[in-house]
């Protein structure tokens, strides 16, 4: 598997759990839900407030939009659609 | 302590012109079929306005009411305004605070002034005591200095105060009307409307309590709707960030989704760091000092008092960045220094203009600027363009808007006015909709919105649909939807570009917002499902006024008030070629990602579906008679064919 | 012994604990409560001032928390023993520290972690 390079926007409540705003993020993740696992070991608390423990999916308080390149966003409610190189993600 | 029943509602008639007042019950059959506030308004300006009426004369006549949830701990303040527009339409408002409690405490819940003043004056209510008081020394003062004289004057820390500033008197289009030093409503004209009466402000106490019919049944349904709202139980995501940062975390996101209005929306994109240079996160890092709420609010932080903490604006005050301002004074004239951005903001308030008034006038003007239409003879000097490294220049010229000097006293007509005196094409840079200026969110990439604003009785004004954006679709199943009497496929229907099903979301939009604001409550907390499921609005507003009103029958309020304004309109000679999208939108494509113009295509079967699903005609959007009728409307019909309206069977 | 404190720069001025708290007695809302948020400058401060001993005539939303802390939107009112509240009021001066949020609404409000801190709970009405 590749490594990817993503640029991450964390919008309101979730730059206080991250502590920034925008960062350029390199991983393997396949998945958007393997990202927000990684990014949980980083930033204690980050998959708690997306994804609902009991069933797995994106939690009715929380959204992430993903720009795949050169597209326009879409809101993600599938949280496991693979992950493109050079892609935005928005947290909120 | 007096105790009034939430269900009455009662009006204090002030006669301006010679002085006189009187309070009167209002039928009590108008609380189940109007609610209260933008409702009741809708009733009074179809019935006491006379046709063509001269809106800065002394027929019109500008009212401002409360409703039966005001006062009980989930009306949110939220208040209506309303008159007669200067550009001819209905003009109506609301805005937040504490203002329409107080209102309600003290036995008032609808003041309709009539006739003008010859000389300026306020108007105080102590309880049953209503007088009116000379304003001289205040006329020409700004609203922070007319709410700090009107304090020391009436030295009752708790009366609640509406202003108008200098715009207002001096007529300037869209002027606002403000109180609680930053809650401000009423740009469809009502600013302009009270300075035309020479009323500079409103003073209201009352010291009295209100009842609700059924104790036990109201908490319980404050109950469910505080679940939908509170920080830790609601299922919404715009809940933890509309309720602490803020709608303006928007402008990152749409910076880059071809949603953002850039440069007189010339673009739609915005380079990132621009965007958080302005963002909601740098306003509360930067400059908030206080969580503010209007009155029963269950969020704690949706707006903030601000201090600008350093640099040229240091210590300047103020309160509320809204999703508008780094709009129309960030991206839209492409500026990204939230310092003067927010004073910007500050100085509208404090002269009671209008943001978007302002905003999109300048934009206007930029472009007219860039384009060689407007020159430096026109603008008294200044080097109009995007981006303005002027800045005390552009300050300057926000001052002489409100007081109508050199170049601002063509800036204070408003963009469409401006357009028209200038020629010269410039009228396909205004960004307006029946003369009044847009607001902040898309059009091309929201058809929703696009056909929100173009119907709009009023002019561009959010909350009348809001929200654009879908709540999750999961909540509420098919069939539970079609149950609460919303056929709609959601998933297409909050789709941004796809013309399908949008009538008909906007017929429901439209009714239940107007229900919301009739009770009043804020439609800014229609989150969760509490915007598709109204039931616990209609618990509350029976547990309140003891009203049994079936659930079908209580959104019906909604339509009337729709319908009413609607007939206020056509009846002015407004017919669908009015409900149409400024040239731009209709007219150029966006530049990115290939979002197409609102082609006819596009734009005319919504809003033939709008009109279908309304039940009004399809080639004027005249209401039928036959809608009318079924909304216990039938006097509406008479009175427009009477003033030789073609009202269709 | 329980007590009620007040944070009063979380107050937010929305006059829900005051219109709750003159409804108790008779369901009469008013601005008469044991709790009332005075506003002596216009809209710069909001003050809520008490005159009750925290035991509530009617607790609405649970039996063991008075109205007025139930329906408090920031967590400006607190019901604890003495050295609970000692408690929060440092962990409201650590969550300021590490970030501008806490400003406008406390860290047991905030059903979020942030900044490496898990979420507190708080009460819900």
């Amino acid at each position: 598997m590749s490594a990817k390079t993503l640029t991450l926007r964390y919008v309101a409540h979730f730059s206080t759990i991250s502590g920034c705003l925008e960062e350029v993020y390199t991983t393997r993740a396949a998945s958007v839900r393997q990202l927000i696992d990684a990014l949980d070991q980083r930033y204690p608390g980050f998959a708690a407030a997306l994804v609902d423990p009991a069933s797995g999916r994106l939690r009715l308080n929380a959204a992430v939009y993903l720009n795949p390149p050169a597209q326009p966003p879409l809101s993600l409610l599938d949280l496991d659609r693979p992950l493109e190189d050079g892609a935005k993600l928005t947290f909120w | 302590m007096r105790t009034r029943a939430a269900a009455e509602q009662t009006i204090l008639r002030v006669n301006l012109s010679n002085g006189t007042m009187r309070r009167e019950p209002l039928p009590a059959e108008w609380t189940r079929q109007y609610l209260g506030a933008r409702g009741m308004h809708s009733r009074l300006l179809f019935n006491e306005i006379p046709p063509h009426a001269d809106p800065l004369g002394e027929e019109n006549i500008l009212y401002f009411g409360a409703g039966p949830l005001d006062g009980l701990p989930v009306g949110n303040g939220r208040m209506s305004v309303a008159c007669k527009s200067p550009r001819g339409t209905v003009a109506e408002g609301s805005f937040g605070g504490f203002f329409g409690p107080e209102m309600r405490r003290a036995g008032v819940d609808y003041i309709a002034l009539h006739g003008k003043a010859d000389r300026p004056v306020y108007l105080y209510i102590c309880d049953e005591h209503a007088e009116l008081r000379d304003a001289s020394h205040l006329w020409g003062l700004t609203t922070d200095q007319t709410d700090d004289a009107l304090r020391r004057e009436l030295p009752d820390a708790d009366v609640q105060l509406r202003y108008i500033g200098p715009a207002g008197e001096n007529g300037v289009h869209a002027s606002v009307i403000l109180g609680n030093r930053n809650n401000s409503g009423g740009r469809a004209g009502c600013g302009e409307v009270m300075g035309s009466k020479k009323l500079k402000a409103i003073a209201v106490r009352g010291t009295g309590g209100i009842g609700v019919a059924d104790y036990p049944a109201f908490v319980q349904a404050y109950q469910t709707y505080r679940q939908r709202l509170d920080l830790a139980t609601s299922r919404d995501a715009w809940t933890p960030v509309w309720s602490t940062y803020g709608a303006p975390v928007l402008a990152r996101l749409f910076a880059e989704q071809g949603n953002l209005m850039t440069r007189n929306a010339q673009q739609m994109h915005w380079e990132s760091d621009k965007a958080v240079r302005i963002s909601a996160e740098a306003y509360l890092d930067r400059y908030v000092t206080k969580a503010k709420a209007c009155f029963s609010c269950p969020w704690p932080a949706c707006q903030k008092l601000h201090t600008i903490p350093d640099g040229e604006y240091a210590g300047w005050q103020g309160g509320n960045y809204w999703a508008g301002q780094p709009v129309v004074f960030g991206s839209l004239l492409d500026i990204d220094d939230l310092d003067f951005v927010l004073a910007l903001s500050i100085l509208c308030n404090r002269y009671g203009l209008d943001i978007f008034h302002v905003g999109f006038t300048l934009a206007w003007a930029m472009e007219c600027y860039e384009k060689g239409i407007l020159t430096r003879a026109d603008t008294d000097g200044l080097e109009l363009t995007f981006g303005c490294r002027d800045r005390q220049g552009l300050l300057e010229l926000v001052r002489k808007i409100a007081l109508r000097q050199g170049f601002g006293a063509l800036l204070a007509l408003g963009c469409s006015r401006a357009a028209r005196q200038v020629g010269k094409g410039s009228e396909r840079f205004c960004l307006a909709v029946k003369d009044q200026e847009l607001e902040a969110i898309a059009q091309r990439s929201f058809y929703m919105v696009a056909l929100g604003v173009a119907v709009s009785e009023v002019g561009p004004d959010h909350t009348r649909w809001y929200p654009p954006y879908p709540c999750n679709p999961n909540l509420l199943p098919p069939e539970e939807l079609a149950a609460l009497g919303i056929h709609l496929d959601l998933k297409k229907a909050f789709e941004g570009r796809n013309p399908e099903e949008k009538g008909k979301l906007l017929r429901w939009f439209s009714i239940s917002r107007a229900v919301v604001e009739s009770l009043p409550g804020c439609v800014f907390l229609v989150r969760d499902t509490l915007g598709l499921d109204m039931r616990p609005w209609w618990q509350m507003f029976r547990a309140a006024t003891g009203m049994e009103v079936d659930y079908f029958e209580f959104l019906k309020a909604g339509e009337r008030v729709i319908n009413l304004e609607r007939a206020f309109n056509v009846r002015e000679g407004f017919r669908r070629a009015d409900d149409h999208p400024p040239y731009r939108m209709a007219n150029e494509d966006v530049p990115v990602f290939g979002f197409r113009r609102l082609s006819p295509d596009i734009f005319d079967p919504m809003l033939d579906e709008y009109y279908d699903a309304m039940g009004w005609s399809l080639t004027t959007s005249i209401p039928r008679a036959q809608t009318l009728q079924a909304l216990g409307l039938a006097d509406v019909a008479a009175a427009l064919q009477a003033c030789g309206v073609e009202v269709e069977a | 012994m329980k007590r009620l404190y007040v944070i009063e720069d979380l107050c937010n001025g929305c006059r829900l604990c005051q219109t709750f708290c003159s409804s108790l007695a008779e369901g009469v809302f008013s601005a008469e409560g044991r709790i009332r948020v005075l506003k002596p400058s216009g809209e710069a401060q909001d003050i809520p001032i008490l005159d009750c001993d925290g035991r509530c005539l009617r607790p609405l939303f649970d039996a063991q928390t008075p109205t007025c802390v139930s329906v408090c939107p920031t967590g400006a009112l607190l019901y604890e023993e003495a050295a609970a509240a000692a408690e929060r009021r440092l962990l409201l001066a650590e969550a300021r520290r590490r970030h501008s949020l806490f400003k406008v609404v406390a860290p047991w409000k905030w059903p979020f972690a942030w900044q490496g801190m898990p979420p507190q709970k708080g009460e819900t009405p």
